[in-house]
């Protein structure tokens, strides 16, 4: 069975960039428009393997549904991406500290966005 | 060493906005235009299809806007190499995925246009885009203001990234600051 990829992003394009690049490596996409839909969608599912989530979305942020979801026990163990145009040391430390197992500069390299994802989805 | 930070911003925005299109395989010549000191840019072409995205910023010592105006081909030929189909003009849905393309082609150059600038220990935030279409999109600024342009060409079609810039830039540094922390840049991967 394919392992499922939450993709968490405002942009329907980015989404399906997303889905382009994992979709042919055997992922599973399911897509989320912002931090809130990404929220339900992790508390309505029980095999996602991986989330990737942007950071700057309208009614939640990614920052903010990362450390929504790690206060919850039952998604502690979940591994969430960041995939973002932003930079800022600070917010990769704050994205790290939060639980975030790791950070991609958009645009990404799908070669690279496959392996982060292979990796932690144990494929 | 620039000589003052408007020429900072002018040299990362040209090389932001060639690169953002050259990844997606569209060679842009750029053409450095002065800035407006008001009233309408040229018009475009009669009834040529655009889309665009104005994305507002702001922090503490600088706040404005960025936007980006773009012929829908160009736009859809960017888009088409990594998802699916070329965008029509004439599927009416293929307008809704084309602004939202360009919103985020509005978002990935804002993103690296900042990356570059926290060098200069300039940071702000980016709100979400807000994207638009229609046919001869005219772009009208607003006299007296520290407004940036760059326009590239293909043929006759023109894209225009235009960047209004508030809070005296002019006083901000124009070298970048030997201890900032770099910042992580487009590609790079971050392993927790």
């Amino acid at each position: 069975m394919r392992k499922k990829v939450l993709v968490v992003d405002d942009s329907l394009s980015a989404r399906e960039e997303v889905s382009a690049a994992l979709e042919p490596a055997g992922f599973e996409v399911l897509h989320a428009a912002d931090g809130v839909d990404g929220l339900n969608k992790i508390r309505n599912s029980d095999d996602l393997a991986v989330v990737v989530a942007d950071i700057n979305m309208p009614e939640m942020s990614g920052l903010e549904m990362l450390a929504q979801v790690k206060r919850e026990e039952r998604w502690a163990a979940l591994p969430i991406v960041v995939l973002t145009t932003e930079g800022h040391p600070e917010l990769i430390r704050q994205a790290k500290s939060t639980g975030a197992r790791g950070w991609m500069v958009k645009p990404f390299k799908p070669d690279l966005l496959v392996a982060l994802v292979r990796k932690l989805a144990g494929v | 060493m620039k000589s003052c930070f408007a020429e900072v911003l002018d040299d990362i925005l040209l090389r932001s906005a060639e690169a953002l299109f050259k990844e997606r395989g569209i060679d842009l010549s750029a053409n450095r235009s002065q800035p407006p000191s008001g009233g309408s840019l040229p018009p475009p072409a009669a009834l040529e299809a655009h889309v665009a995205a104005f994305v507002p910023f702001s922090g503490a010592a600088i706040r404005g806007s960025l936007m980006l105006v773009c012929p829908f081909d160009i736009a859809a030929a960017g888009r088409g190499r990594r998802a699916g189909a070329v965008l029509s003009t004439r599927v009416a849905s293929d307008w809704i995925v084309a602004r939202d393309w360009v919103g985020e082609l509005a978002n990935l150059l804002l993103g690296r246009i900042k990356n570059r600038l926290l060098a200069f220990r300039v940071e702000f935030s980016i709100a979400p885009p807000v994207p638009l279409s229609g046919r001869a999109l005219a772009v009208a600024l607003q006299a007296n203001r520290a407004a940036r342009q760059i326009a590239f060409g293909r043929g006759d079609q023109i894209v225009r990234v235009l960047i209004d810039v508030v809070d005296e830039p002019a006083l901000m540094s124009t070298k970048p600051h030997a201890s900032a922390e770099p910042s992580a840049l487009e590609g790079d991967v971050i392993e927790f």
